[in-house]
């Protein structure tokens, strides 16, 4: 930090201990504000906590100490939820909503991830009106924002894929929208590639980028900040792996022939390079329309060589194998299962040391 | 408590809140807890859930007698205002009217980055280029910032603009800070200021220590006094009467914006035991100073202390 704190130096000395004596009990304390220093500004006990954690000399250690005390807050604190289903006090609502800003400062940890997500779960089966208390308005937007840098495998993909999709009604367009948007978009650039690294660098998923961009256009479009949130979105992209402009250029260009004229516009905004190609995809005769046309007429002799059961069978494996891809996919039911697996004790964790090494490669 | 908190107020809403204190540890709590849940209300007092410095349990600090011309100063801090909207749902419209304005995008902390100054040093960027674009572009992002913070935002903390005329036409950040004893302000910080008439935010209150949470670098007014008053952060400094109001919302907020951005510089701040309690006792110094002395009447000279107000607490002769 750029300032050093006398009072924030001694905090930061208690968390440590805190940590080394896996003192539970005395974290949830911090967070509800006791034992803080009186720093003034009216701020929040996760802040005075973050602000503590980076006067730490071992600052990296202290954060992932944390982040598995606050696993166990998190999973205690979802597990209440679950069985109690009715109002929070003041006291703990203050406590959850400073564990999910704490934990959106910490560096992802599985068992930080499985408590945000079983805590997603348990809060999904609150009334409307109960959540809206306890996420501090209708999008639970502190528990997304934690979720998006706590996540240490994909499970959440689909998830993030429904909040940039929206309901099928539509939704509100609204300052709060506007805000999960992004934070989804964000959580989904953030999934971690698989495990053991791609060999070959594949640290970028194209696909779920492309899939992601077309559903935030859709969810945009028409509104008159469309035009800068898809432009944000993309920088966002450009900022998440640190590439060249040729890099996007390269793996940009195959798709953005298919992609809506809003969408495109600001892609060649972020990207100028790709405008040459572009131009040759939309005119008329151009390479890339012969190209296109041998592509097409290769597909229709493909699909005219299948008969009616092969073809059905190819859809369904096709399916099937979509589902499979898809398999931790946490909404509806699957949230509703899913359980907390700390007990009295934090596990080390295999992703954790996943995380360290996450968006590195190619 | 304080003095300036009424007996109504302590039996009130203060008591439903404090209900359950047994030792001080949970007094923090349980006062951290009525700043979040009672103060930072609306400031709409029409309002049944108002914020509570304008209940009528706390009439008794309802300032009267000051000249709707009167003018207040109120500071604030770009990064603390930008670090409170970034946990709301305004972050991504913020976001937008920032970049619009400066031309610098805030770009997001990345994931697995243990950084504490992240958000600080990406202001400091667009922080230069709105200064780059002027004080109109200045104005218009505080009015923008101002609607932003909701009804949640706590009433404005303001002092008299001729108590500090000189500290602020010297465009220096920490004269602001020492003189209005912003000692929870940090080097490097970005300060706004707005300069307006106290007929723009009527009705005026005396502070107490409930609007100020937990902050060390409030003394509460000796009793009979008017005015809240501040602690300054160099002994023998001058301290300014201060008082609580609304904040200033939509086309105000933006026009009573000074439209300068002022980076606070590195000064030493009283930030431990025992500079903060050598600062405190001091304050009895600068009562009688400030109130036996001769006083100058803030703006025009036609706000005047009271016989009560000058005999305030104070011994017969400067300690």
């Amino acid at each position: 930090m750029r300032h050093k704190h006398p009072a924030l130096h001694a905090l930061s000395d208690s968390l440590a201990a805190v940590v080394a004596a896996q003192d539970e009990k005395r974290l949830r304390e911090l967070l509800q504000g006791r034992a803080l220093p009186a720093l003034g500004g009216g701020l929040p006990a996760s802040e005075i906590i973050r602000q503590a954690l980076y006067q730490a000399t071992k600052a990296h250690s202290l954060a992932r100490g944390l982040a598995a005390l606050l696993a166990r807050i998190v999973c205690a604190e979802a597990q209440t939820l679950r069985k109690k289903r009715s109002a929070l006090g003041a006291d703990r609502r203050r406590l959850l909503l400073d564990s999910l800003r704490l934990a959106a400062e910490l560096p992802a940890q599985a068992d930080l991830s499985h408590a945000l997500r079983d805590f997603l779960s348990a809060v999904q089966h609150l009334a409307a009106t109960e959540r809206f208390q306890l996420c501090a308005g209708p999008h639970c937007l502190p528990l997304w924002e934690a979720l998006s840098y706590q996540q240490t495998d994909s499970s959440l993909e689909a998830a993030w894929l429904d909040l940039l999709q929206g309901s099928p009604e539509g939704e509100e367009w609204t300052p709060g929208r506007r805000t999960l948007l992004l934070i989804a978009w964000r959580g989904l650039l953030w999934i971690p590639p698989p495990e053991p690294n791609p060999a070959r660098g594949e640290v970028v998923s194209f696909d779920r980028v492309e899939t992601g961009l077309l559903a935030l256009a859709a969810a945009v479009r028409g509104h008159e900040e469309a035009g800068d949130l898809l432009r944000e979105a993309l920088e966002i992209l450009r900022d998440t792996f640190p590439r060249s402009a040729e890099f996007w250029e390269e793996n940009l260009r195959p798709r953005i022939g298919s992609w809506p004229e809003d969408l495109r516009e600001k892609a060649l905004e972020v990207w100028p390079g790709l405008h040459s190609h572009n131009a040759s995809a939309h005119g008329s005769g151009g390479d890339a329309m012969n190209d296109l046309g041998q592509r097409l007429t290769q597909e229709q002799e493909f699909v005219a060589s299948l008969r009616p059961e092969t073809t059905v069978a190819a859809l369904n494996a096709a399916l099937n194998a979509a589902v499979d891809r898809s398999a931790p996919v946490l909404s509806g039911s699957a949230l509703a299962t899913s359980t907390c697996p700390l007990s009295s004790t934090v596990r080390p964790s295999r992703s954790s040391r996943t995380s360290s090494s996450r968006h590195q490669g190619s | 408590m304080d003095h300036r908190v009424s007996r109504e107020r302590e039996t009130g809403d203060l008591r439903r809140r404090l209900r359950g204190v047994k030792e001080l540890d949970d007094w923090w709590q349980h006062r951290g807890r009525y700043f979040l849940e009672e103060i930072c209300l609306s400031s709409d007092s029409a309002l049944a859930e108002c914020s509570a410095y304008l209940r009528s349990t706390n009439l008794s600090n309802r300032i009267v007698r000051v000249p709707g011309f009167e003018r207040l100063v109120h500071v604030g801090s770009l990064n603390a205002t930008l670090r409170w909207l970034s946990w709301t749902s305004q972050w991504s419209d913020v976001r937008r009217k920032l970049r619009h304005e400066s031309g610098v995008r805030l770009a997001d902390r990345p994931p697995g980055v243990l950084d504490g100054d992240w958000l600080d040093r990406q202001l400091d960027a667009v922080a230069k280029g709105l200064g780059a674009r002027g004080e109109d572009a200045i104005r218009r992002v505080a009015g923008f910032l101002a609607d932003a913070s909701g009804e949640s935002e706590p009433p404005w903390w303001a002092c008299f603009s001729d108590e500090i005329r000189g500290v602020l036409s010297s465009g220096t950040a920490a004269g602001l800070c020492i003189a209005l004893g912003l000692g929870h302000r940090r080097p490097g910080e970005w300060l706004m200021a707005w300069e307006y008439q106290v007929e723009h935010v009527e009705p005026i209150f005396r502070p107490t220590v409930l609007e100020a949470n937990d902050s060390a670098y409030h003394h509460p007014s000796p009793p009979g006094y008017t005015f809240g008053i501040t602690m300054p952060l160099r002994p023998g400094a001058r301290a300014c009467r201060e008082v609580l109001h609304r904040p200033l919302r939509g086309d105000q907020a933006a026009e009573l914006c000074t439209g300068r951005l002022l980076q606070v510089e590195d000064f030493a701040i009283p930030d431990d035991t025992k500079a903060l309690a050598a600062l405190r006792s001091s304050m009895r110094g600068i009562f009688c100073e400030n109130l036996l002395g001769p006083v100058r009447s803030p703006g025009s000279g036609a706000m005047a202390f009271s016989h009560d107000e000058t005999q305030a607490s104070c011994p017969s002769r400067p300690l």
